[in-house]
């Protein structure tokens, strides 16, 4: 098995083949994903889409190596998921910010460097430069509570790449903030993704947010989830904030919600 | 913690202006007042206000030496059930099964009666302050523990899948997460718990023939004599004690946990 070092050593990044995962008690349990294939290559950013329920969060869930697949492989760089967060090379962003409310900024950003210790990383930029980067640079020594929710978010992004791990996997993170604080948060995010360009997997329901983060989107089918269509984003990079409201934007989107009304219809 | 935090909790006073105090001087003024006109007509049911405080101002030596007594009780009954309660609880939520075998235990020592282990402890641990330490300790334990527990198991289930991403070990997650996570419930807990040993120190000095000190035993001996002023003069020093550690607890709380709720 080789060990890959960074991107472009190894042809396989994220790979999901024919997954299956149910929950719930045998005979009642729920499938949540089958026979899923995914495949995510280095340095790019996915999106996955799809309508609730449709087990997005639970395919994260898997990447990210939290919970284990029924049958089929999941594997980072060609290696068992479970070595690759035994090797820190994940970050993971939860729906909610998940602070911990007792530490300031910059503390809570430092967190993942100060556990798993036995994991070498290499994060090519400190914890103040990532805030800093963020926006964040004036509150390194408040608290969470201090913080907008905005900002809370911005801070859980930070600590995400403040261990410069190989893989992103965000879950929704942008859900629980207003539509303009979102639009911002997208640009930060890609802003600091653009400088090295790791490969990201990221669980949205937002179209728009989709299409102007993404390299591909992925539309999931509910009920069990499969892979139902992958759409290239064909915008050039790095994108700006004027890009949401151009015609090219809003053609790939018009694609996406195709795809999705398709899932959607015909699960019905 | 950095010394940020302590500055915002120490800018705000624990009564915020008189708004806050004058109408709980009002009521206690109130209650002052029918208290003194029931005693003025009934001197053998109630002493008067005035009785009961000179009789404190007349010796305050022997009732700092039985407050003092009493305090070192509650000192270290609390201390030793604290202490128990939070490594068992540590024990318990790392480890189901230390739960199930422990926890009947701990109900069953928390629904019996401690008067009625009391005497046996004196016949146990001999005529020392022993008993009443157990006593106290006792008292405290149970709702510590449940508090502790609690507390250990508050942690934000997105904090722990984010720990479990970066596979942090169980160590790790019990250091950095679980026990900062339980502090604002040790607190809550203390909260409950040291008046309780309070209560529990003073029965056991009631009940239990040990050394001739602490608060339970002048009133004890007060009793003996049919005097009432003693009596309610040790039972206002029992308050105030009640009330001083309640402070300290909060202003220690304000100091240490207040930095997480915000400043709004």
């Amino acid at each position: 098995m080789t060990r890959d070092e960074g991107v472009g050593h190894s042809d396989e990044g994220l790979v999901l083949e024919r997954v299956a995962k149910s929950f719930g008690r045998r005979g009642r349990a729920r499938q949540a994903v089958a026979d899923l294939d995914l495949r995510v290559d280095h340095g790019r950013f996915v999106c996955l889409i799809g309508p609730s329920g449709c087990g997005k969060s639970t395919v994260l869930r898997l990447a990210a190596g939290l919970v284990s697949a029924d049958s089929g492989s999941v594997r980072l760089f060609g290696e068992d998921v479970a070595l690759a967060r035994r090797e820190k090379r994940i970050g993971y962003v939860p729906q909610s910010p998940a602070l911990l409310e007792w530490r300031n900024v910059l503390d809570n950003v430092r967190f993942p460097l100060e556990v798993n210790r036995g994991a070498a990383v290499s994060p090519s930029r400190t914890p103040e430069e990532l805030l800093l980067a963020l926006g964040l640079g004036d509150v390194l020594q408040r608290h969470p509570a201090e913080l907008s929710g905005g900002m809370q978010q911005r801070v859980a992004i930070a600590r995400a790449f403040a261990f410069g791990p190989s893989v992103l996997l965000m879950d929704e993170p942008f859900s629980a903030v207003d539509e303009m604080t979102r639009e911002s948060l997208r640009h930060e995010l890609l802003s600091v993704w653009q400088a090295d360009q790791r490969l990201v997997l990221f669980v949205t329901h937002s179209v728009a947010e989709a299409v102007v983060l993404a390299d591909e989107v992925v539309v999931l089918s509910p009920r069990p989830g499969r892979v139902a269509a992958r759409i290239p984003v064909e915008l050039a990079r790095p994108r700006t904030a004027e890009l949401e409201d151009s015609s090219e934007v809003h053609a790939v989107a018009r694609e996406v919600r195709s795809a999705l009304r398709a899932v959607t219809e015909g699960s019905q | 913690m950095n010394g940020g935090a302590l500055e915002v909790a120490d800018r705000r006073p624990l009564w915020r202006g008189t708004r806050r105090v004058v109408p709980a001087l009002v009521a206690l003024g109130v209650v002052a007042g029918i208290w003194q006109l029931i005693a003025v007509h009934n001197p053998l049911v109630l002493p008067t206000v005035g009785s009961v405080f000179s009789r404190l101002a007349d010796q305050p030596g022997l009732f700092a030496k039985d407050a003092g007594a009493t305090l070192e009780e509650v000192a270290v009954g609390a201390a030793a059930a604290f202490a128990a309660a939070f490594v068992i609880a540590v024990a318990m939520s790392e480890l189901p099964i230390v739960e199930r075998a422990v926890m009947p235990l701990a109900v069953a020592l928390n629904v019996t009666p401690v008067v009625a282990i009391a005497p046996a402890l004196t016949v146990m641990l001999g005529l020392s302050a022993t008993p009443r330490y157990v006593v106290a300790a006792i008292v405290a334990f149970f709702p510590f523990l449940i508090n502790a527990l609690v507390g250990l198991r508050s942690v934000d289930p997105a904090v722990l899948e984010l720990a479990q991403s970066l596979d942090a070990g169980r160590a790790e997650v019990l250091w950095r997460i679980r026990l900062p996570s339980s502090l604002p419930f040790l607190f809550a807990g203390a909260r409950i718990c040291l008046p309780l040993a309070v209560v529990g120190a003073v029965v056991a000095e009631l009940t239990t023939s040990g050394p001739q000190t602490g608060l339970g035993y002048l009133i004890e001996s007060a009793e003996s004599t049919y005097d009432l002023p003693e009596i309610f003069a040790a039972v206002l020093v029992l308050a105030m004690i009640g009330v001083v550690l309640t402070v300290l607890l909060v202003l220690a709380e304000r100091a240490l946990v207040a930095r997480r709720r915000g400043r709004a």
